[in-house]
């Protein structure tokens, strides 16, 4: 919400700087931002308009005198309202606009123009440009612009938490003023006038829970015309739009003292009845906005006694509208359920700042002042008469009960004494009633436009925000029972980010919002949202391959063509719609591309391969404790050449090089890019957990055996046979080198070099030990394995 | 002609040579020959992987000894004036090898500091859902169904009444259903907005949520903790102001915001509270014997704030650039 800081002063005296006064709204709970429009505006002036002439060229422009108080300048004008003895915002030659526009002497077609008449737009004080800003004959000729007229839009712009229907309006916003400053609040008090017990209309509430109470009158005899520029001016300094002088007296009131009111054409609702009832099924209304409206039971109305003519506490009909021609109006101020009216809405998606006020709790007490208000303005301003047709229907009274509030309670929490008087003014000054006969507890009763105070704890807060947040006094003991059962579930994934950050990999953290193909491209059903922002983000992820691959796409793009990814981040799927049904996931996956190393003086490229990510995943998930791990081929979609991982016998994870039809799916330009997958919840007891192992400090034993074999075959067997007939002294063992020699070894043959490394527990190994167990492996791999032995 | 004869051979001719030599500058040329990277006796140690693995450390001894022997010689020529022997120059301007450097996300690192900052304090790390039914994430932190704080946050739907977690509170009604007090938790993790993306709002971000709960707990011990916090993560002299609130599930509620430098201007960076009876009411706990607070901050405020980063969009997008440089 906007708040006018001129209109303010109409309640409460303010003297601070703007700034300041923003700065005291935040402390008492109204989060205020203030920006002066006005900072880049420099020496604009008041001038007068003295001549209007036709400009000799241009028919659409004027070539005007304009007076500064002092001397007559030559200003050519495009401004359609433009005219002589106008008042007006002049730009002089050397002035600045917003944007830091510098007004300069210039010709147009043809013509010398001195400077500028300003529109509102550009002055910025609304968004009005299809005219100049005429100024009322008071603003005295030669005063700056600002200091003589602009100053009285400066505003502030709050915004008012739900639980503060009070704050909603420019009283409201004094009142919290006035009772921080401990200064005066002007009352609100309005004329009222004699009514007729009998009027001549209908009026009734189908349900009292529904609209609690409902204030109706007619007034006739009233001349639509614009309102008054003071009233114009203040709607236009909270960024409203002025209409006509009874739309705009209804503008007023609504943000004066945030008491919604309609106004109807009473001409035009021929029953001369007002019912208040929800809609039935299938019925419609045409809206203030000219929008047809389908309605329903969610919906309360007010109707002619048949036909509706606007939707309760939201929009008004446009059959009933008020227009140029209006004579006789019926004026409503009414207090509606805020359930009825936020139910009514939603459904409809129509929010108003009626219907804001309404759902939050505005005022029933309120109701009644606002309606003797409106009445005085349209007599004034649009000169309508009250013959007491008037009826107020209160059916639904709401009673308030009284809180007790413990001066020991309002210790504890804000660990300060506040005591009586203080306590008394705040709570008086906000409206409450207090009593105080009980000793150390205070007797409370909130006033009717506080709906949100209702207990204990709400009374302490009012006063902890009215006394300062600042002045409850900080207490640096730390309280309470240490009850450490763990400190992070997590915890264990601090060694996959800290290994993979030392392999040269920066984490990604990604969208986990995705389209519909992308989230459902790795086989699993990924979760849908029901009112997504956009189609490309209407899935939960179930992969974070597609997040790494997108910005894989974009640091080539930004020519880093080597890189490597992770992310170690959340997935979801589900296997039917219930909760119980959504499986939430932590997964550890990466992507490597590009050149290991740059090409340096000192080595060549080093491209990563499917060997680059096999050691990836041996460094991240082996070493003394965790060396169980083994790999299998895998037939997955997303993988060209893929692997399960498996540790202990179950799948942990997959890797390979990512296959061509992935980047197709995902509309990704392709590359080599090798990844890995892997699930981290199964490998937790890994991270954690860990006992010293000795070190053996025994002598190690090292043979080598050289085998040749088909280039075709894969070590993975003589590896098997190596640890099957190593023993439990073999601690090591791995392929030292290959090569394939077709004039030494023959055509499609390699020669492999092994190397195992023997080491005892407790004694000194020999040859004798070791020697049949190489001798073992020799024969089984040249009987069974189709290797020969190199000699 | 055996290794070991070749050995014999090189070692004759450089005698014969080096008997010759006059000056330094000769004795460099007779260095390279035998002692540079193509020279007689570097050559010899090539030979040295033919020989059988029996005989090598044989061989060996004897190549190390013929090297020695010849720098030694050669060295008792060139001392005593100014050597710029190539084999030992070093050109330290070329550039180290390279090694990749990686890191982690800024936004982990942030969270990191957080958990570290209070786990100093005695908070424990829990964790909890994304997606998540309406009771948790609002009914039972007093947000009913036709509530206007349910426009506070623009909420996801998966389903009627499942959501997507518009903050991390949800975990707070977890922990108590799961729990007896007294509670000392912080809950990190991702929460989802129904907002459109822009430089300053994103469709998700991350959260801190903390949750306190004991016998006699007051706002003061709230503003202690906090302010404890602020100055650990942002230094101690940096300006802080407390701003009354309102959230549906701590009373009295608060924001705190951190002056921004280079805005000029205040940037909220978390919410907090005391915790509403209610709340204590939904999970069962009495409220007339407990009581608590709870605050939730922004991590991708705070990283923001600490590092001067303007668009939130950076921290998604994975730009090597932006991570390089955490």
């Amino acid at each position: 919400m906007i708040v006018s800081i001129d209109w303010l002063k109409d309640f409460v005296d303010i003297d601070e700087q703007p700034e300041e006064l923003a700065e005291l709204l935040s402390s008492v709970g109204l989060e205020a931002e203030y920006g002066n429009q006005f900072s880049e505006i420099k020496n604009v002036i008041i001038g007068k308009v003295l001549s209007v002439k036709g400009h000799p060229n241009a028919d659409r422009l004027n070539v005007c005198t304009v007076n500064d108080g002092e001397n007559d300048f030559q200003v050519v004008c495009g401004a359609p309202n433009v005219a002589e003895g106008q008042t007006i915002a002049y730009a002089k030659v050397g002035s600045v606009l917003p944007g830091g526009f510098k007004l300069e002497k210039i010709k147009l077609r043809g013509v010398e123009s001195s400077g500028m008449i300003c529109s509102a737009k550009e002055l910025n004080i609304s968004d009005e440009h299809d005219g100049i800003l005429v100024l009322p004959d008071t603003c005295r000729l030669g005063k700056n612009f600002i200091s003589e007229y602009g100053n009285k839009f400066l505003k502030i712009e709050l915004d008012i938490t739900p639980n503060r229907p009070d704050a909603f309006s420019h009283y409201g916003v004094a009142r919290d003023i006035s009772v921080f400053k401990n200064e005066k609040l002007k009352p609100l008090e309005f004329e009222t006038k004699n009514v007729n017990d009998n009027p001549s209309f209908k009026l009734s509430i189908d349900n009292k829970k529904d609209c609690p109470r409902y204030i109706g009158a007619v007034v006739s005899n009233v001349t639509v015309k614009p309102s008054p520029q003071w009233m114009q001016e203040r709607l236009i300094a909270v960024g409203q739009r002025p209409i006509n002088n009874l739309v705009d007296i209804s503008n007023y009131i609504l943000m004066e003292i945030g008491q919604p009111t309609h106004i109807f054409d009473w001409d035009k609702i021929n029953n001369k009845e007002i019912l208040v009832r929800r809609a039935s099924k299938n019925e419609t209304i045409t809206t203030l906005d000219q929008n047809s409206v389908k309605l329903n039971e969610n919906h309360l109305l007010i109707t002619d006694g048949k036909k509706p003519i606007a939707i309760a506490g939201v929009m008004g009909g446009f059959d009933s509208a008020v227009s140029d021609e209006t004579q006789t109006v019926f004026i409503e101020s009414a207090y509606f359920d805020p359930i009825t009216i936020r139910k009514s809405s939603k459904s409809l998606s129509l929010s108003t700042e009626a219907s804001k006020r309404y759902e939050r709790g505005a005022d029933p007490e309120i109701a009644i002042l606002a309606f003797w208000r409106m009445l005085a303005l349209i007599e004034e301003y649009a000169g309508g008469s009250f013959d007491g047709e008037f009826l107020d229907l209160f059916p639904g009274n709401i009673e308030k009960s009284d809180i007790k509030v413990r001066s020991s309670e309002i210790e504890q929490i804000l660990g300060l004494e506040l005591g009586n008087e203080k306590t008394n003014n705040i709570l008086g000054g906000l409206g409450f009633s207090v009593s105080t006969a009980e000793k150390g507890i205070f007797k409370c009763k909130a006033p009717s436009y506080r709906p949100d105070v209702e207990r204990e704890i709400d009374i302490i807060e009012e006063l902890a925000r009215i006394n300062g947040y600042d002045n409850i006094p900080v207490d640096n003991a730390l309280y309470g029972t240490f009850i450490i059962e763990e400190t992070d579930p997590q915890l264990y994934l601090q060694n996959f980010r800290d290994k993979l950050s030392g392999l040269g990999f920066y984490q990604h953290y990604s969208n986990s919002l995705q389209d519909k193909s992308t989230a459902n491209l790795f086989g699993q059903d990924s979760i849908p949202m029901m009112n997504p922002l956009s189609k490309n983000m209407a899935h939960l992820r179930t992969s974070l391959y597609p997040g790494l691959l997108k910005a894989a796409e974009l640091n080539i793009k930004n020519s880093s063509k080597s890189f490597k990814l992770y992310e170690l981040a959340n997935v979801h799927s589900q296997n039917g719609s219930k909760i119980e049904h959504m499986k939430e996931e932590i997964r550890l996956t990466g992507i490597i591309s590009g050149n290991e190393r740059k090409n340096s003086v000192h080595s060549e490229n080093d491209v990563t391969n499917i060997f680059s990510i096999k050691g990836v995943i041996k460094t991240i998930l082996g070493d003394d404790y965790f060396n169980d791990l083994e790999f299998s081929q895998c037939d997955k979609e997303l993988y060209e050449n893929g692997y399960d991982i498996i540790y202990a016998g179950k799948i942990v994870g997959f890797f390979g090089k990512l296959s061509k039809k992935i980047f197709s799916l995902l509309k990704v330009g392709f590359i080599d890019v090798y990844g890995f997958d892997i699930s981290t919840e199964q490998l937790k007891d890994i991270s954690t957990n860990r006992d010293y192992i000795p070190i053996n400090t025994l002598p190690k034993i090292s043979r080598k055996i050289n085998l040749v074999m088909d280039s075709k075959d894969s070590i993975v067997s003589i590896l098997g046979l190596i640890k099957e007939k190593g023993g439990v002294n073999l601690v090591d063992y791995y392929p030292v080198e290959i090569f394939e020699d077709s004039e030494n070894l023959g055509v499609n043959k390699k020669s492999v070099v092994f190397e195992m490394i023997f080491q005892h527990k407790e004694k000194t190994l020999e040859d004798k030990d070791v020697n049949p167990i190489i001798d073992e492996i020799i024969d089984i791999a040249q009987s069974k394995f189709n290797a020969k032995l190199r000699v | 002609m055996s290794l070991k004869d070749s050995i014999e051979s090189v070692k004759n001719d450089f005698l014969t040579e080096f008997a010759s030599i006059g000056d330094s500058s000769s004795s460099e040329i007779l260095k390279q020959k035998y002692l540079g990277r193509n020279g007689l006796v570097t050559e010899l140690f090539k030979e040295l992987g033919k020989v059988s693995s029996d005989d090598r450390p044989l061989y060996g001894q004897l190549l190390n000894g013929l090297k020695n022997e010849l720098f030694e010689k050669i060295s008792s020529v060139q001392s005593g004036s100014d050597s710029d022997d190539s084999s030992d120059y070093v050109d330290i301007a070329l550039p180290g090898k390279s090694y990749s450097r990686g890191s982690s996300h800024i936004l982990e690192q942030t969270f990191t500091d957080i958990k570290k900052i209070f786990g100093e304090i005695g908070f424990s790390v829990a964790y909890g859902p994304e997606i998540d039914d309406d009771y948790h994430n609002f009914t039972a932190l007093n947000v009913p169904e036709h509530h206007p704080a349910r426009d506070m946050q623009d909420t996801f739907f998966v389903d009627k009444d499942i959501v997507l977690r518009t903050h991390t509170s949800n975990v707070q009604i977890h922990l108590m259903e799961e729990k007896d007090p007294p509670l000392r938790f912080i809950v990190p993790g991702r929460v989802y907005r129904n907002e459109s993306i822009s430089y300053k709002s994103y469709c998700l971000f991350h959260q801190v949520e903390g949750l306190f709960v004991e016998k006699n707990v007051s706002f003061g011990q709230l503003k202690g903790t906090l302010e404890y916090f602020v100055k650990k993560m942002f230094g101690s002299d940096r300006k802080m102001r407390w701003r009354p609130s309102y959230f549906p599930f701590t009373e009295p509620s608060a924001e705190v915001d951190i002056w921004d430098e280079q805005r000029n201007q205040w940037m909220e960076i978390l919410g907090c509270g005391m915790v509403d009876p209610e709340v204590f009411k939904s999970v069962g706990y009495d409220p007339k014997v407990w009581r608590g607070y709870a605050f939730g901050m922004g991590v991708e405020r705070i990283a923001m704030l600490k590092h001067g980063i303007d668009d939130i969009r950076l921290f998604y997008n994975g730009d090597i650039r932006f991570l390089r440089q955490f």
